[in-house]
């Protein structure tokens, strides 16, 4: 007779115990749920089984408190993205002792405007993805790189040059010898990123409704990392 | 450059890897050498590495060195080629003390192999970034 006996008699069982009506399932009555064949249940923990305790955690409802998170990964975003600005205004200085960069170098609008093209220092950009959705504030045209991936999960931020003169100052030709100015500044950046993640979180957490406990605690760790960090 | 550069570090284990000198033994710091840069139909390959930025870690006494390589070649798969075997020499090396008693703790191949052309020779090259993460005094013996 096989499975299907098997089933019947469970079914069966199920019945008997009435607790689970019409839709009771072979588990239901197999786990003896129900008045009839009620589980004995120990007041503590103990070898042979759990506790009442965990037992009921285990029917505890989970709620998924998605405003939290993306509250969090906005935060991140907005950090990032601030961190991003400063460190384009700092390459944009240029490197130290560089032929032609920094305060009365060549770097002015007239000459800009002379030749039709934004000089190369003026072309810094900044774009953040949250889950490979792009939430900068003031998104630049310029496209993702091409081999950039943006997995879900995931804040991303570039900060860039779109001049297509920048990897030759950054990393030299043959007829120049490398200036660097992103490299210096993003090491100079990274350091501080909680800085500017941490605030940035803050802010938008706090803004975010009070719906469960997950929030509350969200807001005191954030109080406590950013009163450290005073 | 002095005994303890991490370029000239990098230089020498790049003219030692047997992948890359099988390519070529031009492995130069800072510059091409005077016949490397040649014009269109007399490319060879070559290697120019130089530092981007050097920061100190205090606390560790090391300092994390980023390095620029540029892999040129005869053609686009040649440099790509080169600039491969160039990564595999330093990607995930692990801690190893250099013939000037430099020591390094580990090295990456941070990305790169994009592949461009000179704007002056227009030779094929492949460029990208490696991070060395080494000691700021000699290790003795």
């Amino acid at each position: 007779m096989g499975e299907s006996s098997f089933y019947d008699s469970m079914m069966r069982k199920g019945a008997a115990g009435g607790t689970r009506g019409a839709g009771a399932g072979a588990w239901d009555a197999g786990i003896g749920t129900g008045p009839a064949k009620a589980p004995s249940r120990k007041r503590g923990p103990g070898p042979k089984g759990p506790s009442d305790k965990v037992l009921g955690n285990r029917r505890a409802r989970v709620v998924f408190n998605r405003a939290a998170l993306e509250a969090a990964e906005l935060g991140i975003a907005d950090g990032l993205y601030e961190l991003g600005l400063d460190l384009i205004a700092d390459a944009s200085l240029g490197p130290k002792g560089g032929p032609q960069f920094g305060p009365g170098s060549l770097r002015d609008p007239e000459t800009a405007e002379e030749r039709g093209v934004a000089m190369m220092l003026d072309t810094g950009w900044v774009k953040v993805w949250v889950n490979g959705v792009n939430v900068s504030i003031d998104a630049p045209t310029e496209a993702k790189p091409r081999d950039l991936a943006l997995p879900y999960g995931q804040v991303v931020m570039v900060a860039a040059f779109a001049s297509r003169l920048a990897h030759l100052q950054e990393l030299g030709t043959v007829k120049m010898n490398a200036h660097p100015f992103l490299t210096p500044a993003f090491n100079r950046a990274l350091p501080n990123t909680a800085e500017y993640v941490v605030p940035a979180m803050g802010k938008r957490i706090a803004a975010a409704p009070e719906e469960s406990s997950t929030m509350t605690g969200l807001k005191a760790a954030l109080a406590a990392e950013l009163a450290r960090q005073r | 450059m002095t005994t303890l550069s991490p370029v000239a570090a990098a230089v020498a284990e790049l003219r030692a890897a047997a992948g890359v000198s099988t390519i070529t033994t031009r492995i130069r710091a800072v510059e091409p050498a005077p016949g490397d840069a040649l014009g269109a139909g007399s490319w060879v390959p070559f290697v120019v590495l130089s530092q981007l930025d050097a920061p100190y870690q205090a606390p560790t006494a090391t300092s994390s060195v980023t390095i620029g390589m540029r892999c040129y070649a005869a053609s686009y798969p040649d440099a790509e080629e080169l600039y491969l075997a160039c990564a595999a020499v330093f990607h995930r090396a692990g801690p190893r003390i250099a013939a000037s008693r430099l020591g390094i703790y580990n090295s990456l191949a941070l990305g790169g192999g994009t592949l461009d052309k000179d704007p002056d020779t227009a030779q094929p090259y492949a460029y990208g970034v490696i991070n060395l993460n080494v000691s700021i005094q000699t290790i003795p013996t």
